[in-house]
């Protein structure tokens, strides 16, 4: 598990002033409180009602006594309909509320996501955020729909019962009070050390599934390099870790439950004792004594209850700090100016992807608007990342990057997405219908503008030949498209957008030839009369362009017309060099 | 608690899932045993209580203090054992748990070792259901419970005989009425569950819509959609609350049914028992420990139920578990067979490959280009060279006198590395990526151009990279993936396409360095790239066989469908289409220099 989290956890008083503001403004929370508390008063008529019983039968005089238990057997079934009516109605409402409550918290998450800066998710990673999304929302959930309302049955029967008894037999209370500081005590040595371990324990046994399932997925590399044996060590290991861990949990757990036991049978002998010494020196009513004996007896699961959920609440609220975090960060607004023209300028810009390692230093660059301008290097020279500053996904660390005057990375993506988008081989197909995927960008259009736009990246025949048409199902678990048929829905999308300026990077780079030369024809349509920066990885299209840049090191070193270049005989002239001489005959 | 894991997780019984749990629990057979003594000693004990009460309760209508005092004391040690021997019970418990879990990731993990590609191949097919954490708990939870299980059975009738004894009519009101209470609640917990496995089903669309936001969060920022995403995941999530209202109406009616059911029971129970009291037949202490026990029952009660579901859950899990774990390998290996003698193995730098399939001929010590007319083709032949695959009967690859499939696996795979096209690679650091190399680290990491890529990592050789080696961009992933290739310095070479996604530049230097390195090996590329063919001692066009060979030059003059392939292949970028009319197709500009000079 990666602890070092650069996504923001909610602290514990921002959790409690959201909790607090629940409870305040929704009369629904009180009303099942009152609920849950009506039922425990229900529920403890029993004792009473046998105590009587037994004062009854002890007592003798059978006419009398028989109506006696009638009588008090009647008020027994009474309560223990309304109890169960209770219970119904205080379940039924706490299922609508926290049903209602984990949507707007799930709601809000993802709001909030979308609102993230792409760098910060990047540093973080994605896996720390989809964690957040999955396992903390179904940890929540599981608090809050199962843990909670079990905590305020138990927490209102607990404190009924215990009025009950003092209102019983005053003196019996006593017999609680012994063990009061040692289960406080125990239990808040436990949950203290208890919690931490708990994670621990989890993200053992998560790692050691995540080798197991890695095993499996990477079964041909571990064949083809003889890699079985340490794979077999690695994963006993991994076993081991996990055992560590959860004997640490159980050594605790051997301590804190026998200590509750104990805290739970001495009040009962303790009643039993005092409530039967009492009523033998005449100072008890033998109903009291057996009401009082009851009711410290049914004291003991409310108890435990309270007890073994508090920890569920504690790692409910932790995840509700987690969830609620990511609304914390400080996201700019973006900005209401909007582009004068559609020049697009970078102007001295620096960029680290890490504190202190720039990237880029100094890069100025500005493609001519309806020109093509090439953008070549070696591996590593800075290229990509230049391409996502052009397209205003990061903002530069220092210098600009404007479009008609105004920075990119400012602009609302809605509005940005028609000024400048950037292709790469990574394209996303969501989950859901083609016609999802494609509105995304084109929230309003209709089906024919839909196909037009496939038509336009030469994939009118896609519509086709899905079963569906428009509405296929595309993602996982439904219909795979091949990833230049993804490329091309991703073109799509760019023709709805309509953006002015385009930022290539290598598109095709992964596929194979065939499918990269139909993309190629899907791509140049979309690109006619628009503004193309290329970052070329096969100098073919170099100098097809209109003016090639050389990175090199994060730095632009040489500038201009592929012809112009060549004749400089610079670094550019030796990259072309050493691409063309393998296609010529030797001799040349 | 035992030593875990064990060294040697055994050899399971996949007869049947059923067979296969009971196999579990024989080899940890001492640890359930204990385990349910353990619950037996701590629920009859906790079933002792109730009974132990009334005997108070009665001496304290008798006013007799003595035995007042007797019955506490008898109630604490019932207390203390209740708290001792549940202790021990959840230990062994525990113990169980971890037992069976840990041997059945064992299991799983050296089947998955064993049966290398053929494992990711079926289940990706979906032939194989992939296994899950929550499988291997399932499978833990039912070995879990025995310990629970064991002392509800014994407790349940230790009080239902006590009571019978105490008062036969009123102790068959208790014995009958419990187990008939749980009952008739049976018939909401179906409804219950139907409307759970749709509130699940609807919580795991919103889930995976949530997590499809989060991978694709670049591109949805890129495009813009985010408020369309928003709301689309706001009414993904309404649907869920519906789901879960719904699952709460029936679940409000099993909470009341669950108070109401086994309340009236007590209750009962109390109005027979008050009359049998006050006509005598039983004392007021005996009407105490009825009332009690009465309520005491419903707990073992559940646990049957818990158990009895538990064990249903694990059973489905030992399907899911036993169909991978009776999976056999695709290839048969001369090398485990049964009576195998020791076979000398060929000499792959002197003898030739031929796949008969394709009739490619793979002379050794050379460095072999096949252009494949579709990508498949090449990685087919690959795969039967290196035998991750055996070609149809009949046809066979063969390796000087010897087919393939007549060498051990295991001495096969030593001296034959095949480089896929896009390797699922492991968790892992670049220092052990290419530990095989030795002394030949240096040159090893050079010769794949990955120098540059392992400086720019945080850590260097040292930093650890994750599954997939997902943080690396395509080009350094196939990169350092060749340098892996390298490391072992195998007499004969498959590589799959190894430079698809490295730039020209990087490309150019690759070829030559491949070329020094592997000097005197035999090594096959699969590759349209006129960089490496050039570099190439021969290159073998294929398209459903091997149809033309010779050098790259040679081919270039000589064969049409290989220009067509490869220089077309090479200007697979970007290029306005306005252009592609501008001029003649490169192709036959490329034959006209060269009819103008005269060939060479």
């Amino acid at each position: 598990m990666n602890k070092d989290l650069a996504l923001p956890v909610a602290s514990r008083r921002v959790v409690r002033a959201y909790v607090a503001g629940l409870l305040r403004t929704d009369w629904r929370y009180g009303a099942v409180v009152a609920l849950y508390a009506a039922a425990s008063v229900a529920g403890l008529v029993g004792p009473h009602v046998l105590g009587d019983v037994v004062a009854a039968a002890a007592s003798g005089g059978t006419g009398h006594a028989l109506a006696r238990v009638d009588d008090a057997v009647l008020v027994f079934a009474g309560a223990l309909v309304l109890q169960s009516f209770f219970i119904r109605g205080a379940s039924r409402l706490a299922g609508t509320i926290t049903s209602r409550l984990l949507s707007a918290i799930r709601v809000g998450f993802v709001r909030a996501i979308l609102k993230l800066p792409v760098g910060l998710v990047e540093a973080a990673g994605t896996g720390e955020l989809q964690t957040r999304a999955s396992s903390d929302v179904e940890q929540l959930t599981w608090s809050v729909r199962q843990a909670a309302p079990r905590m305020a049955v138990a927490g209102a029967q607990t404190v009924f019962t215990v009025a009950a008894l003092v209102w019983t037999a005053p003196v019996m209370a006593l017999v609680l009070v012994p063990v009061i500081p040692a289960l406080l005590g125990g239990t808040r040595w436990y949950l203290r050390r208890a919690r931490p371990a708990y994670e621990e324990v989890i993200a053992a046994f998560d790692a050691m599934n995540a080798r197991v399932q890695e095993t499996a997925a990477a079964g041909r590399t571990i064949e083809t390099f003889g890699l079985g044996e340490q794979r077999t060590t690695v994963v006993d290991s991994d076993i081991r870790h996990w055992i560590g861990w959860e004997r640490h949990t159980l050594r605790l757990r051997t301590i804190y439950f026998p200590l509750t036991e104990a805290c739970y049978i001495v009040p009962l002998v303790l009643a039993v004792a005092l409530g039967g010494v009492l009523h033998a020196d005449g100072h008890l009513s033998i109903a009291a004594a057996t009401a009082a004996a009851l009711y410290t007896q049914q004291l003991i699961d409310p108890v435990d209850t309270v007890l073994s959920n508090l920890d569920e609440l504690q790692i409910g609220s932790a995840a509700l700090s987690r969830l609620l975090g990511v609304g914390e960060l400080e996201v700019p607004e973006p900005t209401a100016e909007r582009p004068r023209d559609d020049r697009l300028v970078a102007r001295d810009v620096h960029y680290a992807y890490r504190e202190g390692h720039d990237v880029l230093h100094g890069v100025d660059l500005s493609p001519t608007p309806g020109g093509r301008l090439a953008l070549v290097g070696p591996s590593g020279a800075g290229k990509s990342t230049l391409a996502l500053l052009l397209a205003g996904v990061h903002p530069p660390r220092s210098g600009s990057v404007r479009i008609g005057g105004v920075d990119a990375h400012r602009l609302p993506t809605e509005q940005l997405r028609e000024e400048v988008a950037l292709v790469t081989q990574e394209y996303h197909i969501f989950n859901g219908t083609l016609r999802d995927n494609l509105e995304l960008v084109a929230p309003g259009a209709s089906d024919a503008e839909l196909v037009r736009a496939l038509a336009v990246v030469d994939a009118a025949e896609l519509v086709e030949r899905l079963s569906d048409g428009l509405d296929t199902l595309l993602g996982a678990g439904a219909v795979q498209l091949s990833p230049g048929e993804s490329q091309q829905v991703a073109l799509a999308r760019l023709v709805l957008a309509d953006p002015h300026t385009l930022v290539l990077d290598e598109a095709t780079a992964l596929l194979d030839p065939r499918a990269a030369r139909h993309l190629e024809r899907s791509l140049s349509r979309v690109l006619e009369g628009r503004t193309v920066v290329a970052v070329a990885h096969r100098l073919q299209s170099a100098a097809d362009a209109d003016v090639v840049a050389v990175v090199e090191d994060g730095r632009i070193v040489e500038q201009g017309p592929h012809a112009e270049l060549l004749a400089q005989d610079g670094s550019y002239a030796a990259l072309w060099k050493s691409w063309r001489g393998a296609e010529e005959t030797p001799g040349a | 608690m035992l030593d875990l894991p064990v060294v040697r997780p055994g050899v399971p019984d996949l007869r049947s899932a059923r067979r296969f749990l009971i196999w579990i629990a024989r080899r940890q057979l001492g640890v359930v045993t204990s385990g349910a003594l353990f619950g037996v000693a701590w629920m009859t004990s906790q079933a002792a209580i109730p009974l132990v009460l009334g005997a108070a309760l009665g001496a304290t209508v008798r006013r007799d203090r003595s035995q007042i005092l007797l019955w506490s004391l008898v109630l604490l040690g019932l207390g203390i054992t209740q708290a001792v021997a549940g202790i021990l019970r959840h230990r062994r418990a525990v113990a169980n748990f971890l037992n069976a879990v840990s041997r059945v990731e064992q299991l799983v993990a050296r089947h998955a070792c064993h049966l290398g590609g053929d494992l990711a191949r079926r289940v990706a097919a979906g032939e194989v259901a992939s296994l899950g954490s929550s499988d291997m708990e399932r499978i833990g939870e039912a070995l879990d419970v025995t310990a629970r299980a064991a002392g509800a059975l014994a407790s349940f009738l230790a009080v239902s005989i006590v009571l019978l004894v105490l008062s036969p009519a009123l102790g068959a009101v208790v014995v009958l009425g419990v187990p008939l209470a749980m009952a008739l609640v049976v018939p909401l917990v179906r409804p219950l569950e139907r409307r759970q496995t749709a509130e699940r089903e609807t919580r795991a669309e919103a889930s995976s819509l949530a997590s499809d936001t989060v991978t694709g969060l670049r591109v949805l920022r890129g495009l813009g959609g985010e408020n369309v995403f928003a709301s689309r995941f706001e009414r993904a999530s309404e649907v869920v609350a519906g789901a879960s209202i719904r699952t709460a109406t029936v679940q409000s009616y099993l909470d009341g049914a669950q108070v109401l059911l086994p309340g009236v029971l007590v209750v009962a129970v109390t109005w027979l028992g008050a009359r049998y009291a006050i006509h005598r037949s039983i004392s007021p202490g005996e009407l105490v420990a009825f009332y009690a026990s009465a309520a005491f029952l419903l707990i073992p009660m559940q646990t049957f139920v818990e158990a009895f579901s538990k064990w249903t859950a694990a059973l489905v899990a030992s399907r899911r578990i036993i169909g991978v774990l009776s999976m056999q390998r695709a290839l048969l290996d001369v090398g485990t067979a049964a009576g195998a003698s020791v076979v000398a193995t060929p000499d792959f730098l002197r003898e030739t490959l031929t796949d008969e399939l394709t009739n490619t001929v793979i002379a050794p010590g050379l460095l072999t280009a096949v252009v494949p007319a579709t990508p498949e083709e090449g990685s087919a032949l690959l795969d039967r060279l290196g035998r991750f695959d055996d070609p149809p009967d009949g046809k066979a690859v063969v390796i000087g006198s010897r087919t393939l499939d007549q060498i051990p696996l295991r001495m096969l795979r030593r001296q034959v590395v095949m480089l896929e096209r896009s390797p699922v690679e492991l968790a892992t650091t670049p220092a052990e990526v290419v530990a095989p190399a030795g002394d030949r680290t240096a040159e090893v990491i050079e010769a794949a151009a990955a120098g540059e890529l392992i400086d720019g990592l945080p850590d260097g050789l040292a930093t650890p990279l994750p599954e997939r080696w997902r943080s690396l961009s395509g080009g350094q992933r196939q990169r350092l993936a060749l340098a892996q290739a390298l490391a072992g310095d195998p007499d004969v070479l498959l590589l799959d396409d190894p430079t698809s996604a490295v730039d020209a530049h990087t490309e150019s230097a690759i070829a030559d360095r491949l070329r020094r390195i592997r000097a005197g090996r035999t090594t096959v590329i699969t590759t349209t790239s006129p960089l490496l063919l050039d570099r190439a001692d021969r290159v073998v066009l294929l398209d459903g066989e091997a149809v033309a060979c010779g050098t790259h030059t040679e081919m270039l003059q000589g064969e049409e469908r290989y220009r067509a392939i490869v220089l077309r292949g090479a200007e697979a970028d970007m290029k306005p289409a306005a252009l592609s009319h501008s001029g003649p197709p490169p192709a036959t500009q490329a034959d006209r220099r060269r009819d103008g000079e005269g060939g060479s």
